[in-house]
């Protein structure tokens, strides 16, 4: 694999890990390394994908489990899919409201490592220290109906 | 196994009274006169024609019956042959309807019955044909069963009774003993735990399956006992009952059903703490008539109409309203209103408050205290939701008290966000909206943009409308090239020159700004491409256009930070425009579409050449 593919699975596999809001320590890197290894190497498939949920990381090749990391300490109620290119979820609960009103805006994860601060995690950690959703209704908002850089030179 | 089960509409408990005959003559019987002059022939006559009427005007009525359980008199008075058919009536009943009882809860299928077990001996093999579930009634102490429970003639048969209770403990099927207690039953507490240990021990009769009931102040029993009858159990002597109770079997083999079962009555799951036990709990004699229940009976004011004379829907709904009459006259007693349990209780039996006079449930007192004991089971409300009771109860049960109260009314909680109330109409709905309006169609298509990125094909949905939410990794050197439905630019557009590609870079740094002080996504840059700079899709044919983005994402690398997503959008200026406009003109699409609903792309940019950049402050 050559280095900017690398590269995309490591950076991919780190927000990953940080999407469960796992602190940094021996542990976190074993488990980044065998993901980064297994998702960059040469015998991984289209399709190849690790699934957390339920403070468990599975790992599925062929539509198979082949390797699990329980995650005691993870901290994230959400079901996240990872290909060692892209992250992904389903927003489960807020569809199967049988309500009608849906609440929308509830897809963000906080990727940064915990405890980085930077100003956008710092911020978005300020109103969801514990669920690590970066935001539900909050900054995943991006109305612009202030309007004012319409382009009406035409 | 049955595809065309009907559909019910609502379900009721049915307590079924094939006669008021009675073979005992009980002090303490509330039914009064009415069991001696009941004509036991004329209701073997008719006992299960009633039934099987009942059943199918039910039926016919959309109301499921999810019980039917026999109470007398005394149903062991009428002969064997109609109690055969009514048990068959019974479990068929069960059966046809297996489903639709499952389905709300209840495991029935064998038919339940009230007795005195004065004839349980020759009934037994019948019962056990039919698996009937048997709920029997004693006095205790025994001693007073022997007194106050005698035949017609006035005969104790207590004997007879101890070996009914063993036969009963030997019967393989559901089985209970209940007894009533009045004050003098109260005046040798002592001599009940004995007999329950007696029956226990001795008799065999497992005495988990064992409940209590207090008897209450009853007319009809003064009218035929005058000064003879008995006295209501008092608060305190509930109370003392219950804490000889806890003394002596807590940590015995029957602290199981002392706690499950033996003051069950008193728990919310009964009748007597439904909040309008005429909306779901029915009386029916074999004479068509329609009572409350067995503390109704023969009481005008819980007398509900007949089924061969009025329509079943009638019939129900004058329970609902004589119930709900019978609460109000009462009043909304100053107690059950501060009460933090009222939401459990409801302020106790209708029949009762009648008998009594009480507005308060006549065991409130032990209610309370199996409440405390009890905790997890029934927690007691907060002041907040205690006051939120109190208002909905008196809305509910007493509405010309709620109008009338001067309390202060409730306010809105400051923290209540407040919507119109036809915002949930199916036609407000987002996607009703959309599909009314042919521009938004094309506002919102999910084939309108796709990105190329490392050769996949990626069609970008709304931002809003998406169920699953995907963030790409980009890294240095990506190609990422758009490709657009080519007709997009004829929406909302009479002349497509004037149109442009119209892109909004907008990166997770919260940043708060305009009249709602909103935290919302910072802005990056805008971009806009018109539409004649496109070139022709070489990747989708003559309906898309494409323009190559790797150079414009590139070139504000600087702008995108380590951990932080970033958030592309794509429309047309028209169609942008469209959206403010509608945005405009419809208050309900614009609560909805009150973020951007364009097609969006989310990524991580990762400078690999530069690993550390973009972990500083903002440019």
């Amino acid at each position: 694999m050559n280095a900017p593919e690398l590269a995309r699975s490591a950076y991919t596999v780190e927000c990953f890990l940080n999407a469960l809001r796992l602190d940094d320590g021996p542990a976190r890197t074993a488990i980044e390394e065998w993901l980064v290894r297994w998702l960059s190497g040469a015998t991984h498939k289209a399709g190849d994908c690790a699934i957390y949920r339920k403070s468990s990381i599975e790992c599925y090749s062929g539509g198979r489990i082949i390797k699990t990391f329980d995650l005691p300490q993870a901290r994230q109620a959400r079901t996240i899919w990872c290909d060692g290119s892209k992250l992904s979820v389903i927003d489960g609960e807020e569809f199967l409201t049988t309500g009608k009103l849906v609440m929308l805006g509830a897809a963000g994860l906080v990727l940064t490592i915990p405890g980085v601060t930077a100003a956008a995690a710092a911020e978005a950690a300020k109103k969801n220290t514990d669920s690590g959703l970066s935001g539900g209704d909050t900054n995943s908002n991006n109305n612009n109906n202030n309007n004012n850089n319409n382009n009406n030179n035409g | 196994m049955n595809a065309a089960a009907p559909a019910f509409r609502r379900n009721i408990h049915l307590l079924y009274v094939p006669t008021l005959g009675c073979n005992l003559d009980c002090a303490y019987c509330y039914l009064g006169e009415q069991t001696t002059e009941a004509a036991i022939k004329v209701d073997a006559g008719r006992a299960v024609a009633t039934l099987r009427h009942t059943l199918d005007a039910l039926r016919a009525a959309g109301v499921l019956a999810f019980n039917v359980s026999l109470h007398g008199g005394e149903v062991t008075t009428l002969p064997a042959a109609v109690l055969d058919e009514l048990f068959a009536m019974i479990r068929g009943h069960y059966l046809e309807h297996f489903d639709a009882i499952n389905a709300l809860g209840h495991k029935k299928s064998a038919p339940h019955i009230k007795t005195n077990l004065y004839k349980f001996s020759p009934f037994y093999e019948l019962f056990d044909r039919h698996k009937v579930s048997i709920s029997a009634s004693i006095d205790l102490p025994l001693a007073l069963h022997a007194r106050y429970r005698t035949t017609r003639g006035g005969k104790d048969w207590l004997d007879k009774t101890h070996e009914n209770i063993r036969l009963l403990a030997r019967y393989p099927h559901a089985k209970k003993i209940s007894a009533t207690l009045c004050g003098e039953h109260l005046a040798d507490i002592p001599a009940i735990v004995r007999d329950i240990r007696f029956i226990h021990d001795e008799l065999g009769f497992d005495m988990n399956q064992f409940n209590i009931m207090f008897a209450f102040a009853s007319e009809l029993n003064r009218q035929r006992q005058g000064e003879a009858a008995f006295t209501p159990a008092t608060p305190q002597q509930q109370q003392v009952l219950y804490d000889a109770l806890q003394a002596e079997f807590a940590g015995t083999d029957l602290e199981d059903g002392l706690r499950r079962n033996w003051f069950d009555e008193f728990k919310p799951s009964y009748c007597t703490n439904a909040f309008n036990c005429g909306e779901r709990f029915y009386l029916l004699q074999s004479d068509g008539s329609v009572y409350s229940c067995v503390r109704g009976q023969g009481i005008e004011e819980f007398r509900y109409g007949n089924v061969f004379e009025e329509p079943i829907d009638d019939i129900l709904a004058n329970g609902a309203r004589k119930i709900a009459a019978i609460h109000q006259a009462h009043g909304f007693d100053s107690n059950c209103q501060q009460c933090n349990h009222l939401a459990l209780c409801h302020t106790g039996c209708p029949v009762v408050k009648f008998q009594s006079g009480s507005g308060r449930s006549y065991t409130c007192d032990l209610q309370k205290v199996i409440y405390a004991d009890n905790p997890m089971s029934y927690p007691a409300a907060s002041p907040d939701a205690q006051r939120e009771d109190a208002r909905q109860y008196r809305l509910g049960m007493h509405p010309v008290l709620a109008f009338a109260a001067q309390e202060e009314k409730p306010v809105k909680p400051m923290n209540a966000v407040v919507l119109p109330n036809d915002l949930a109409e199916d036609k407000n709905a987002l996607r009703a909206i959309i599909n009314a309006d042919p521009v938004l169609q094309s506002l919102y298509r999910d084939d309108a943009f796709v990105l190329e990125l490392r050769g996949e094909l990626i069609p970008l949905a709304s931002q809003i409308l998406k169920a699953q939410t995907t963030w790409h990794t980009l890294v240095s050197g990506d190609r990422i090239v758009v490709h657009v439905a080519r007709e997009l630019f004829d929406a909302n557009c009479e002349e497509p020159i004037r149109n442009t590609l119209y892109l909004q870079m907008l990166r997770d740094t919260p940043v708060v700004y305009g009249d709602e002080q909103r935290s919302k996504q910072e802005h990056v840059f805008t971009y806009q491409l018109f539409a004649h700079c496109l070139q022709p899709s070489d990747r989708l044919g003559e309906g898309y256009l494409m323009a190559d983005l790797s150079g414009l994402i590139e070139l504000h690398r600087a702008h995108y930070r380590r951990g932080v997503l970033n958030n592309l959008f794509f429309t047309t200026l028209m169609l942008r425009e469209y959206h403010y406009q509608k945005q405009k003109g419809n208050a309900f699409y614009h609560i909805q579409a009150i973020n951007l609903p364009f097609q969006n792309f989310e990524f991580n940019y990762f400078n690999y050449l530069n690993p550390h950049a973009g972990q500083g402050e903002l440019p």
